[in-house]
């Protein structure tokens, strides 16, 4: 069952309240054939709950969708596949350990249409027809030009190629609309230029929605764009028509810049040295081979890099997460070699880790709690281990204070925080406890404008402080507005080092790529 | 339309009452039993003497101190059912040094619960020690050190154990009884109450074990890692807590409230080593914790609703309802199945948004009729 090409999209007047809070308020748009819209906002303002009523979750309290000018109600997502608007969502909803093929199939069933008779249902609940299913994945992934193995288990892809098998699947179920909800969020900037090209090959066929907060992707990728604040919607129109600059200003409701490391405080002694760093990834490989940095007070050195070369064992062993092999490390004169998480620490390393949601907080427990993970053993939080729960409320109001932290209350769970508050709190908390270096891996990976330009100036106010800090970031605009001085890794080693003055994107991006002689 | 969400939880309990009952009186009817007769003595029974409740409070002792323990486990991200293995060392390293440690009177009494608690301690930090180290499942290794325990008790009471009064006999191997001055007095013992009071001095260690954990678990540092280490290990490792040292601390907390359960239920029922003095309660523990929420205190509700069905379905045949008394397997698993199916309806905001607008679909119909 192939739904009818979707040539238009309307919504008109939607608006969806939640208890406290109107999530959509009197939002109208529309798309046409070919359309690529791009749906842009902070965290918050009404995006995804608007792509969710539009897939079926949610219905609008008021408002009506129209598709080909007819008016549709959605009561589930599976009426909203019938006429074929499909969604990638930004957690990719796979199974690691089945095939492509099996992991397609999965939700093949439900959408061939009604069988008749109990006889042919039974039928075709019991009878898995993977062959069938692998020639449609074949066929599909030819026409669009997505590479896909369809006999690949889902974890031996890359998060880009999850991403295609997501496409592909979507594509699978028959949806003549897309709907993608941040898609770039996970993906190295080679792939995230891979989705663009292929996204724009794809709208010749199909109108697509894409949600997303980064502002040159939207101007490479959309010709219209909407965006939300507030869950109003402020603007809409052509992308041509508009700078980055004017979307970024009516997308925040100010003028946004991202600050740029402008001082010219001479940098002062070796804080972190690392010689002949030997450590070992997941698999046995040797991932960081004979690597050798220095970073000092008050300095932020930018370790540039495509992600996979090295950086999240680079920062698992310097803060003693991941044993290594061989190497000196030393903090501020002290050796880390051989200590525990505890006793770095304790010396004075700060660490933002790379995955905010599992590693820098315990989403489970509340806000507070996390504020004091690394120091519930110390005064004033705890005394002869008996916690005191004053201190630690004390402590998490300031904190909600000065690091404006949005949440209902600091007893809420973590986890139910948005990312830039999630990054704001694991901030506040290594911040907060004055450490003498910070280790930042990707801090501003998937945040809004508002929360990255925020997160910016701590880094920045820190460095003024004289504390030393190791950013390790693929985005290479944050590099090289923050850094003072940028290493460029590949392979496990660092390739060279550049002064601020000497970097340019071009550069770094041709030394990430491996190439030498620059 | 206002207060919908307290309509609907409402609604969704008295629904999933209403189902339970019919359900329930279905295989009842299927049984050829008095349905209403049944529900009497199931619900309303335990509460008819003083007798009969003092029955209920012996039975939620020990399963409120498993449930508490295992409350520990879970919290701390294991999952114990090594509860029944823990209970059996415990009161087996109990009776042991109730009869051969020579001390008596109420330091024996005291000094016989933590040799028992420490006998639980040691037995649940083995399956700890073997995750923390080796990687080994916690799921695999209690359920072996189940198994382990129950023979290596079985072979203490038939041979050196063995009362020498049924040496030879056909009767079921047991222990000598213990010392008297060892056992947990009565309630109507220790206070001038009515003689009907007679449930055993257990109830008030349970209640003091809940409070203790309960402190320990939510005031203070360690707690605090455990709580770290089972939400999510890798950021307490982040953190700088080493989550195996909690693991490990957490198995020892858990084996020992088991542990003790075991020698209370010993010390304040039975008076002598028998075989199945544990009465399932390692395993029934397990559900009480999550009935309670995984919190110490909840637990104690919890274990008193259980103690409460787990009496009246005993009592069911006394009071000549042919019913099987294994019926309360059945009701049991019933009741628990339909609170957790609506614990879930309940605290999904889609399935509520569904209804809110099936129900306000209805409303607008009539409205327009």
């Amino acid at each position: 069952m192939t739904p009818e090409p979707i040539t238009s999209l309307r919504i008109e007047h939607i608006t969806k309240r939640f208890p406290k809070i109107v999530a959509c308020s009197d939002i109208s748009l529309s798309v046409g054939k070919s359309d690529v819209l791009a749906l842009v906002g902070e965290n918050g303002a009404g995006k995804t709950t608007l792509m969710n009523i539009l897939m079926g979750l949610y219905t609008p309290d008021e408002g009506k969708i129209f598709i080909n000018n007819k008016p549709v109600v959605f009561n589930s997502p599976s009426d909203a596949f019938a006429v074929g608007i499909g969604m990638v969502h930004q957690q990719y909803m796979l199974v690691p350990n089945l095939t492509v093929t099996e992991n397609i199939a999965l939700g093949m069933n439900q959408l061939t249409g009604k069988a008749k008779g109990l006889v042919e249902r039974f039928k075709r609940g019991l009878r898995l027809d993977l062959d069938a299913v692998r020639r449609h994945i074949v066929a599909i992934s030819e026409h669009y030009g997505l590479a896909v193995d369809p006999d690949a288990y889902i974890w031996q892809l890359s998060v880009g190629e999850q991403q295609r098998v997501e496409l592909v699947k979507t594509l699978c179920f028959g949806a003549k609309f897309l709907i993608l909800d941040e898609p770039t969020s996970a993906l190295t900037p080679q792939e995230t230029d891979e989705l663009i090209e292929l996204l724009r090959r794809m709208s010749r066929e199909l109108s697509i929605i894409f949600i997303s907060h980064k502002l040159a992707e939207v101007k490479a990728l959309s010709n219209k764009v909407a965006i939300l604040r507030g869950g109003k919607l402020v603007f809409r129109g052509n992308t041509a028509d508009h700078s980055s600059a004017d979307i970024a200003a009516l997308m925040t409701g100010h003028e946004v810049y991202l600050p740029i490391n402008q001082s010219s405080k001479a940098p002062g002694n070796p804080l972190l040295v690392v010689r002949d760093l030997f450590v070992r990834g997941d698999r046995g490989n040797m991932a960081i081979s004979k690597l050798n940095l220095t970073v000092r007070a008050g300095e932020i050195v930018g370790l540039a890099g495509v992600s996979g070369n090295g950086q999240r064992e680079l920062a698992e062993a310097l803060t003693g997460l991941r044993t290594i092999e061989a190497g000196k490390i030393e903090l501020d004169g002290v050796s880390l070699v051989g200590k525990s998480p505890k006793q770095i620490i304790a010396q004075g390393m700060g660490y933002v880790p790379e995955e905010r949601n599992i590693e820098g907080i315990v989403p489970s427990m509340s806000i507070k709690e996390n504020l004091v993970l690394k120091d519930i053993t110390s005064a004033p939080f705890s005394r002869l281990n008996i916690i005191s729960n004053a201190a630690i409320d004390k402590n998490a109001d300031d904190m909600r204070e000065r690091f404006d932290i949005r949440c209902s209350s600091v007893a809420v769970a973590a986890g139910s925080l948005s990312g830039g508050n999630i990054q704001k709190v694991i901030l506040a908390r290594e911040i907060s406890r004055k450490p003498k270096f910070l280790i930042a891996v990707y801090p501003i990976r998937g945040l809004d404008m508002g929360a990255a330009e925020f997160i910016h100036k701590q880094l920045l106010a820190l460095r003024d402080q004289g504390v030393g800090i190791l950013l390790i970031s693929e985005e290479l605009e944050e590099i090289l507005n923050l850094s003072d001085r940028i290493a460029v890794i590949f392979k496990g080693n660092i390739a060279r080092t550049l002064g601020h003055d000497e970097a340019t994107q071009r550069k770094l991006g041709m030394m990430m790529a491996g190439v030498k002689d620059i | 339309m206002k207060h919908f969400k307290l309509y609907y939880t409402i609604g969704v309990i008295a629904l999933c009452v209403v189902l339970t009952l019919a359900i329930a009186s279905l295989i009842l009817a299927v049984l050829g039993a008095n349905v209403l007769d049944t529900f009497w003595v199931i619900f309303c029974y335990p509460f008819t003497t003083l007798k009969n409740f003092s029955g209920v409070i012996n039975i939620m002792t020990p399963l409120t101190i498993v449930g508490v323990g295992i409350c520990v486990a879970y919290r701390s991200g294991i999952i114990n059912i090594g509860g029944e293995g823990q209970m059996v060392i415990g009161l087996l390293c109990g009776i042991v040094f109730a009869l051969y440690g020579g001390i008596t009177g109420p330091l024996g009494l005291v000094l016989t619960l933590l040799v028992g608690m420490a006998g639980g301690a040691l037995w649940g930090s083995l399956p700890g020690i073997l995750k923390a180290k080796f990687g080994v499942s916690e799921l695999l290794s209690t359920v072996m050190f189940n198994y382990i325990a129950t023979q290596l008790y079985s072979y203490c009471l038939r041979v050196p154990l063995l009362d020498p009064a049924v040496a030879g006999g056909s009767g079921d191997p047991q222990t000598v009884k213990l010392d008297n001055s060892l056992w947990l007095p009565r309630f109507n013992e220790l206070f001038p109450v009515d003689k009907g009071f007679r449930f055993h001095a257990g109830i008030f260690v349970a209640l003091v074990m809940a409070v203790i954990i309960f402190l320990f678990m939510w005031k203070t540092t360690a707690g605090f890692k455990m709580r770290a280490a089972g939400a999510s290990d890798r950021a307490a490792r982040y953190g700088g807590i080493s989550v195996s040292r909690y693991l490990v601390l957490a198995m020892i907390v858990s084996g020992a409230c088991c542990g003790l359960a075991g020698t209370v239920e010993i010390l304040g029922v039975h008076h002598r080593g028998l075989g199945n003095c544990t009465g399932g309660y390692g395993f029934s523990g397990i559900v009480v914790a999550l009935f309670g929420g995984l919190h110490p205190l909840g637990v104690i509700p919890a274990a008193f609703f259980f103690s409460v069905i787990s009496f009246g379905c005993s009592a069911l045949q006394i009071n000549k309802i042919p019913v099987p008394s294994n019926m309360i397997d059945v009701l049991q698993g019933l009741v628990i199945l339909v609170i957790v199916a609506a614990k879930l309806i309940i605290s999904s905001p889609y399935l509520m948004d569904r209804a809110q607008r099936r129900v306000e679909a209805m409303l607008g119909k009539k409205e327009a009729a």
